[in-house]
């Protein structure tokens, strides 16, 4: 089978809502933002070590919400098509706030800012914070710019900024997981 | 948020083969028995599994029928079909589904379907649930390919089979053309917005849609591509 068809060569692709739109459309902009954020995801919880499964495991999770989110962001608003997409309610976020606080009561408080790096693992949740603040930012900026915007729109922007949360914690609990200092920065 | 991947439909249920016949040379109809609450969307698939395999197949009857009915393209030496051919009544398999989101949905602008081969499946179901669409343009390699010709026929205005070999018969069928589904659209095809659903080989979808973005750009495409 070619996963090639030469389809998209015009510059153009297809909505999920059979739209055939430029792939500069700020929707596509943010699909792409949501599917950069998915890899790295994928990349952050392959590297994560076997101690911490729980946490690989709520990472996978959030790559299952992302694909539901971008479908969301594929439709046109007010399509019919809409219908058959799975509703997002705020489990997800939910779930990511449970983990947030499990995560950060075993943590130092921290009083500085602290450089994003340490271990492999803490050093790929970072990266993961900063490609999901970009897709908020994007999505941030479609939401503003519809009129009647899908109620899937907001809640993407609210799970996207939970999950940005849970990133930071997380990168602070696998470097303390690795035994990797966390470096503060020295202004 | 509710991911796809957690979907109910994932988990498989228990069905039994109920009859099986070959609609065409390459291609069977399997009937199967409708697991208890199992509700579709004409267009929707389900995966079969049986002995370690699992395949996608369309369903071709209507939504409130008492069994199930799928449209299966037999490959040469292929291990399903060396399967499925011979399966007896009886026989018990696993689906799960339905799958899929390339379903009919009404609007202003006139439906063209499109398909090569099996592709036809999902628009059986749809002619069988009552769509009436505009056009279908149905590519086979042959005419021995075209069963449930009588019921396609009844659910478009027109119905245009495209036969890319054995010409001579290609003329011989009523509305029958000799040639790709993509040669019709580019060629015949009136200006227009339409809603394009195009179900079949990766080919035929990257010919057509090319066409739609020179010749029909205020369309909508819904694609759905298996081989």
């Amino acid at each position: 089978m070619k996963i090639y068809t030469r389809t998209g060569d015009g510059g153009r692709t297809s909505l999920f809502s059979g739209e055939r739109v430029s792939k500069a459309d700020p929707r596509l902009e943010v699909c792409g933002e949501i599917d950069e954020l998915n890899a790295v995801l994928g990349a952050l919880a392959a590297a994560l070590p076997a101690t911490m499964a729980d946490q690989a495991e709520v990472v996978r999770g959030a790559q299952g919400a992302l694909f539901a989110a971008g479908a969301h962001w594929a439709t046109a608003p007010g399509s019919p098509r809409a219908e058959a997409l799975k509703d997002l309610g705020g489990e997800e976020a939910a779930r990511l706030e449970a983990e947030i606080d499990r995560l950060a009561a075993s943590l130092p408080p921290l009083e500085r800012f602290i450089l994003p790096g340490g271990s492999a693992p803490g050093a790929w949740a970072h990266v993961a914070r900063t490609v999901c603040r970009r897709a908020e930012r994007r999505a941030v900026a479609l939401l503003a710019e519809t009129a009647d915007p899908p109620p899937a729109y907001e809640q993407t922007v609210v799970f996207l900024n939970r999950l940005s949360d849970f990133l930071f914690v997380l990168a602070r609990a696998a470097n303390r997981e690795a035994g990797a200092a966390e470096t503060e920065w020295e202004p | 948020m509710g991911a796809v991947s957690r979907a109910a439909s994932a988990s498989p249920a228990a069905v039994e083969v109920v009859s099986r016949r070959r609609l065409a040379p390459g291609v069977l109809g399997l009937e199967i028995s409708r697991p208890p609450g199992f509700r579709f969307l004409p267009g929707q698939f389900v995966r079969l599994s049986l002995g370690g395999l699992t395949r996608s197949y369309t369903l071709t009857n209507a939504p409130g029928d008492p069994t199930l009915t799928l449209c299966i393209r037999l490959v040469a030496g292929g291990r399903m079909t060396t399967r499925l051919v011979e399966i007896p009544a009886g026989a018990r398999l696993s689906i799960t589904g339905p799958h899929g989101y390339f379903t009919f949905r009404a609007s202003p602008r006139r439906a063209v379907l499109a398909s090569t081969g099996t592709g036809v499946a999902p628009f059986l179901a749809m002619a069988r649930a009552g769509v009436r669409a505009y056009l279908l343009l149905r590519g086979v390699s042959r005419a021995g390919d075209l069963h449930d010709d009588d019921l396609l026929r009844s659910a478009v205005e027109i119905y245009a089979p495209c036969v890319s070999r054995s010409a001579d018969k290609a003329r011989s069928i009523p509305g029958g053309h000799r040639g790709r589904v993509s040669d019709y659209a580019g060629e015949r095809l009136e200006p227009g917005g339409y809603d394009f659903y195009l179900c079949g080989r990766s080919e035929m979808l990257g010919d057509m849609i090319r066409i739609i973005d020179e010749r029909f750009p205020e369309s909508l495409v819904y694609t759905e591509s298996f081989f």
